[in-house]
């Protein structure tokens, strides 16, 4: 899995690429709960991810906790379909904002 | 004779990244969704990864963990068996998905999606092995994709 960073305005965006399973859920772990406790804002950027396993859904519910505790926001975006009903059987449909793409996740941030 | 996946691991740090190759080209082949595969590789990815890490306290294995996919005409099915300590998957609780974020955890969570997902799970211990077998219909009427 590869991760790119980009900034826009006071926004993080974290894009990922590839599988978010045990293999690689390590290397988002080593970012993104650091990157959530200081941004104002992020997203992460789903569109690009295949598949997810429970290893990459801890991280992300781990970034949500940080979210939290530091009234940071922190929105989803670009769940594929197969993807977006693992989150939903999770029951993490209800713990997260979701939102269709990027853009929308900007202007739910906006 | 017919096209399947069949693979061996250690238990110790066991490569499901190749797993994960082996099935998108065989996914890929056979036609079969990106909704299927991510079914597939979520199962065994929970599976595989949980048998490596709880499986064998004693790090003792003879035998190790083999997987066998394969297609019949109505459904994927997929078996894996291990020698490591007995250990049946459905007896597992069920994670509470409705708690808050606050004491949300993880723990559970990837079993009970490969029970959620899947359209049959079935175990059994037989001649000192646990035996999974998992199956998902094909292009059942209701299929969502």
């Amino acid at each position: 899995m590869n991760i790119t960073e980009t900034l826009e305005g006071s926004t993080l965006i974290l894009a990922l690429h590839g599988r978010l399973d045990s293999t690689t859920a390590k290397s988002l772990e080593d970012v993104l709960p650091e990157r959530m406790q200081v941004s104002p804002a992020l997203i992460v950027d789903l569109a690009e991810i295949q598949y997810v396993s429970s290893a990459g859904l801890r991280v992300i519910l781990k970034a949500a906790k940080v979210a939290k505790s530091s009234g940071n926001r922190l929105v989803l975006a670009g769940l594929a379909p197969q993807v977006h009903e693992v989150f939903q059987v999770s029951g993490f449909t209800a713990l997260f904002n979701i939102q269709e793409d990027r853009s929308q996740a900007l202007a739910a941030l906006a | 004779m017919p096209d399947q996946i069949a693979m061996h691991f250690a238990p110790v740090a066991p490569d499901i990244d190749s797993l994960i190759d082996r099935l998108e080209d065989f996914f890929a082949r056979h036609g079969l969704s990106t909704a299927l595969l991510q079914t597939f590789a979520l199962a065994f990815d929970e599976i595989v990864c949980n048998i490596a890490a709880y499986g064998y306290p004693d790090n003792g294995s003879e035998h190790g963990i083999d997987i066998r996919l394969w297609l019949t005409a109505s459904e994927i099915r997929v078996e894996v068996v291990d020698d490591g300590i007995p250990f049946d998957p459905l007896q597992v609780a069920d994670p509470d998905i409705t708690a808050s974020l606050e004491e949300r955890e993880i723990g559970g969570l990837g079993i009970f999606l490969v029970r959620k997902l899947m359209d049959s799970v079935a175990y059994e211990r037989r001649d000192e092995r646990n035996h999974l077998i998992f199956t998902k219909q094909l292009a059942t009427p209701a299929q969502a994709d």
